[in-house]
């Protein structure tokens, strides 16, 4: 019975046990994050000072993803976790990205070709 | 008798061992709550794409048919105090998570009721500003040039009388018209549509997440939350992160740009 027990508690930690990240990471990250998110609201000033939109969609848009990957590797553990779950969330998020290029490619195509009637 | 202990502690599905719901684990070796918890986000990422995608869509075609311009309600201040109260819950979430692993049953609550707060926070962020756009008013301003070409704009109501006099001299010689004030609600334009759709399911899955999170701390005051079944804080923290995460991409995609 002790050798069972021992092998569930090895068991645990098996595939989906990971090596968690201290305290000090976590708020390394909320750090981080937080100073991502002060540049994105000064980003989103962008034009007011004359730089063109397509950088400040740029900036932002890459920020962004910047505090998503964070988010997922470090507090969502992906890092340190199973690569099936990363490609189990990586698929179906990839699927979304793509979708939403698709839709807004073509709403815009039909938009200049005169085929979206508004 | 082994069966009985593989039934109480294999908190992680595991081969040749049954996890507390029974069920055999996956032969991927991986867990069986988490694997289906993952698929659930993912399908959560399609279903918030959806959405994102129908906002970025309809948002020229709300501006040609006279809907108001998202930048003249939506303010940034209030919306970035969120972005920060939800950055805060992730990262008191993942400390609960921490806690229970290193079973610290103070830790556990604190970190736990401090998520929840900053959750309700964040609703009742949500509510005041959806009250404030319900209550604010834009109106539908149609331009018929001597032409005949038709142009509508939307103007909030409170820039009204300076845009008009503006539309006036960019227009010489065109008649325009203006509808009665409307309200930024959900049927008053694309706008309101897309929008209320999209963030109020997004506050609908914050107001999930904090039902969860008081079920683990009932759980958790009441001794029931180890390091042995950290797995059950784990899961609610993966569901609270994507959350964030959704908001992230909104704060980005409706609020900045």
């Amino acid at each position: 019975m002790a050798e069972q027990r021992s092998h569930q508690a090895e068991l645990a930690h098996m595939p989906q046990g990971h090596a968690a990240p201290s305290t000090r990471t976590y708020i390394n990250i909320f750090v981080v994050l937080f100073v991502i998110t002060a540049i994105e609201v000064l980003a989103a000033y962008m034009t007011d000072i004359g730089l063109p939109l397509w950088s400040e969609i740029v900036t932002l848009i890459l920020l962004s993803v910047l505090k998503g990957v964070l988010v997922v590797m470090f507090y969502m553990h992906l890092r340190f976790d199973s690569r099936w779950f990363t490609a189990l969330f990586a698929a179906g998020f990839g699927i979304a990205v793509f979708m939403v290029i698709v839709f807004l490619l073509l709403w815009a195509y039909k938009r200049s070709s005169g085929g979206l009637v508004v | 008798m082994a069966q009985a202990v593989a039934h109480d502690h294999g908190e992680h599905g595991a081969p040749g061992g049954h996890g507390p719901t029974g069920h055999p684990p996956t032969s991927l070796g991986l867990n069986n709550r988490k694997l289906g918890l993952w698929t659930f986000i993912s399908s959560e990422a399609l279903f918030f794409t959806a959405l994102v995608a129908t906002y970025l869509v309809m948002k020229p075609r709300n501006l040609a048919l006279g809907g108001p311009r998202p930048e003249d309600f939506l303010g940034i201040t209030l919306t970035a105090i969120l972005a920060f109260i939800l950055l805060m819950s992730s990262l008191t979430m993942v400390l609960a998570h921490h806690a229970a692993e290193h079973n610290d049953q103070r830790g556990i609550r604190l970190w736990l009721g401090a998520t929840i707060l900053l959750g309700l926070m964040f609703l009742g962020g949500q509510v005041y500003e959806f009250n404030k756009l319900w209550s604010e008013h834009f109106v539908t301003v149609t331009i018929t040039e001597p032409d005949g070409k038709i142009v509508r704009e939307g103007i909030a109501e409170h820039h009204l009388d300076a845009e008009l006099a503006e539309l006036q001299e960019h227009h010489p010689g065109a008649t325009i018209t203006q509808s009665a004030p409307k309200a930024v609600t959900w049927t008053t334009s694309l706008f309101g549509s897309t929008f209320f759709v999209l963030t109020g399911f997004h506050g609908t899955h914050v107001a999930i997440g904090v039902v969860w999170l008081t079920v683990v701390l009932i759980m958790a005051l009441r001794g029931a939350i180890s390091s042995r079944n950290s797995l059950t804080v784990e899961m609610a923290g993966l569901y609270w992160h994507f959350v964030d995460l959704v908001w992230v991409a909104i704060f980005t995609l409706i609020y900045l740009i």
